[in-house]
């Protein structure tokens, strides 16, 4: 889709300004349903977006993702205007600086369009935690989009942006990717710089795109993986993913986790994933089951390290230098009000947990021990990663779920992130494409499926995936 | 180590942690928490003897920056001032911090 809006652009057709006009129309009619937005800068986006078309009326060179209209998360922080992170206590946070990667596709001449609504500091799996509501899917308004970048993915799958960014945690990518419809990418640990982007969890964050196809992934991942020293756990890798995407199936030995195709997961499910295993065979692929050893223990290595990062990084969330603040009588009554007021549920809720976990007496039983975990577990891929290419699963259990239906039990919303976790745990990149749709009523619900990969391997994922959606 | 947590224990931790809880929220956080805990305790079941490290960058050399100071972004004090909720002349206004 990039491809041809660049074509148009450059071959006139259309120009940026109208292009952008589109789109920020189509934000404005669908948003007041959907909610995927909290802010929009018309003006910014519109003075961008003619910089471009003077640039290509005066016959000069633009790049691909230049001129083409794009949103990002609301955590990512963004130099003069408002950033949330979905949170009451950052609802008129004005950042001081561009975050990294919005830095660069600033350069790019990217039109950024405004920011998209997301679980309170990222936390969470169906955007059902935001401070400022809701985020509806598109294909059933009484369904979630997925979280915790549901705005970002909602954008996309409605055609209120042509591409988008995200953080992946834990599946904040790839999860509203299968929701929606849409690609979907978590980049290994390391590709992409966090500078700028509000941290969760530091040892898992990653940041990725989501798009309408496989090629277009590859355009924004070339833009955006880059070494930043203000994030040291970058590295100078050159990539050009999109020089190198060609779609390639035969010859590669695909892993299915057996193990965890269980009862947890919709026998509806199970079928797209067997037909999509059954193509790959037929298409000259290897398929064999894999067994992870320690694989099992990822939901809580995960729950047990994010909760215990999540209660060191918003330990600055205090109301005293930036942020809402509740008046109070001292400094230690600002602490305890304007976090009462300013945080949600499920934020305190980690935060409580975290600061208990880390507390003397247990932090040993708890975040050492689960780090002990982690590393065993990553072993134990590096070794599946010696005997197969990719591993393919559901990205997801089921479809979405409807809003609401999983609120009673802060448990029964961990669980649906059984096959995107593991991925963070051990640092390494998948993919969500679209593999099909179950029926529910009129509806036609889309269900992902997640290509992960060694680490350092997205062109190998993106090859793949690349076969699949030309099927 | 199956534990539950108590009302006291949740009651200390959200002090540690900054946050006021209502009496609603320790209750709800109490039974929560031993839930999630109870969850948590499914590593302790985790087989293995020493894991070797696996390091996924396996870089030759140390990630290091050039000792030198960086070049000051525009306009980023003025940005940091302005987010503050209260100052006096160049400074952020705080409550009291030890009481007398």
């Amino acid at each position: 889709m990039i491809k041809e809006l660049h074509q148009k652009l450059v071959s006139k057709e259309i120009t940026s300004e109208e292009l952008t006009k589109q789109y920020l129309k189509r934000i404005k009619e669908r948003n007041s349903e959907l909610n995927s937005f909290l802010s929009v800068d018309e003006k910014g986006a519109l003075a961008k977006a003619r910089k471009v078309d003077k640039k290509i009326a005066d016959k000069k060179e633009i790049g691909l993702l230049e001129g083409i209209p794009y949103a990002v998360k609301d955590n990512f922080c963004i130099k003069d205007g408002i950033t949330t992170a979905g949170s009451k206590i950052l609802e008129k946070y004005k950042a001081p600086y561009d975050n990294f990667v919005v830095g660069q596709l600033k350069k790019a001449g990217a039109v950024l369009l405004g920011k998209t609504n997301l679980d309170e500091f990222a936390m969470g799996t169906s955007t059902e935690n935001s401070a400022f509501g809701v985020v509806k899917n598109p294909i059933d308004t009484d369904r979630v989009a997925g979280g915790s970048s549901g705005g970002s993915a909602v954008a996309v799958a409605d055609d209120q942006a042509v591409w988008s960014l995200g953080s992946d945690t834990g599946g904040s990518i790839r999860c509203p990717a299968s929701f929606c419809g849409i690609v979907g990418i978590k980049p290994t640990y390391g590709r992409v710089s966090r500078s700028g982007l509000i941290a969760m969890a530091s040892s898992y964050d990653q940041i990725g795109p989501f798009t309408k196809s496989v090629e277009d992934a590859a355009i924004v991942l070339d833009a955006i993986c880059q070494k930043d020293p203000r994030d040291n756990t970058t590295v100078a890798h050159n990539t050009n993913f999109l020089n190198n995407l060609k779609p390639e199936i035969e010859g590669k030995k695909i892993g299915v986790l057996r193990e965890f195709l269980g009862d947890d997961v919709d026998e509806k499910v199970k079928k797209i994933i067997e037909e999509k295993i059954k193509w790959a065979k037929k298409n000259g692929a290897e398929v064999v089951d894999i067994e992870v050893p320690g694989i099992k223990h990822s939901l809580a290595v995960y729950y047990l390290m994010v909760s215990s990062e999540v209660s060191s990084n918003m330990a600055r969330f205090d109301g005293v230098k930036y942020g809402t603040t509740s008046e109070s009588k001292n400094i230690l009554d600002t602490y305890l009000n304007s976090r009462e007021k300013g945080l949600g549920a499920e934020v305190k809720r980690r935060i409580i947990l975290g600061t208990y976990a880390l507390s003397a007496g247990y932090k040993d039983a708890y975040y050492k021990k689960a780090q002990q975990v982690r590393d065993l577990i990553k072993q134990n891929f590096r070794k599946v990663f010696e005997e197969v290419d990719l591993i393919l699963t559901p990205t997801m259990t089921g479809p979405a779920f409807k809003i609401g239906e999983k609120n009673s039990n802060p448990l029964d919303l961990y669980l649906v992130d059984i096959f995107t976790v593991p991925v963070n745990v051990a640092m390494l990149p998948a993919i969500s494409i679209k593999a099909g749709f179950v029926e529910e009523g009129s509806k036609k619900l889309p269900i992902g499926m997640q290509l992960v990969g060694p680490w350092w391997q997205e062109q190998s994922i993106l090859n793949t995936a690349l076969a699949f959606e030309k099927n | 180590m199956s534990k539950k947590i108590t009302l006291k224990e949740v009651q200390k931790t959200a002090e540690l942690a900054r946050i006021n809880l209502s009496k609603k929220e320790e209750q709800k956080l109490t039974e929560e928490l031993s839930g999630i805990l109870d969850f948590f305790d499914d590593i302790q079941e985790a087989q293995f003897d020493d894991v070797e490290k696996f390091d996924h960058y396996q870089l030759s050399n140390n990630q290091l920056r050039v000792d030198e100071v960086l070049k000051k972004q525009e306009g980023l004090v003025e940005g940091i001032k302005g987010n503050f909720p209260k100052s006096k002349d160049d400074y952020l206004k705080v409550k009291t911090v030890i009481n007398k």
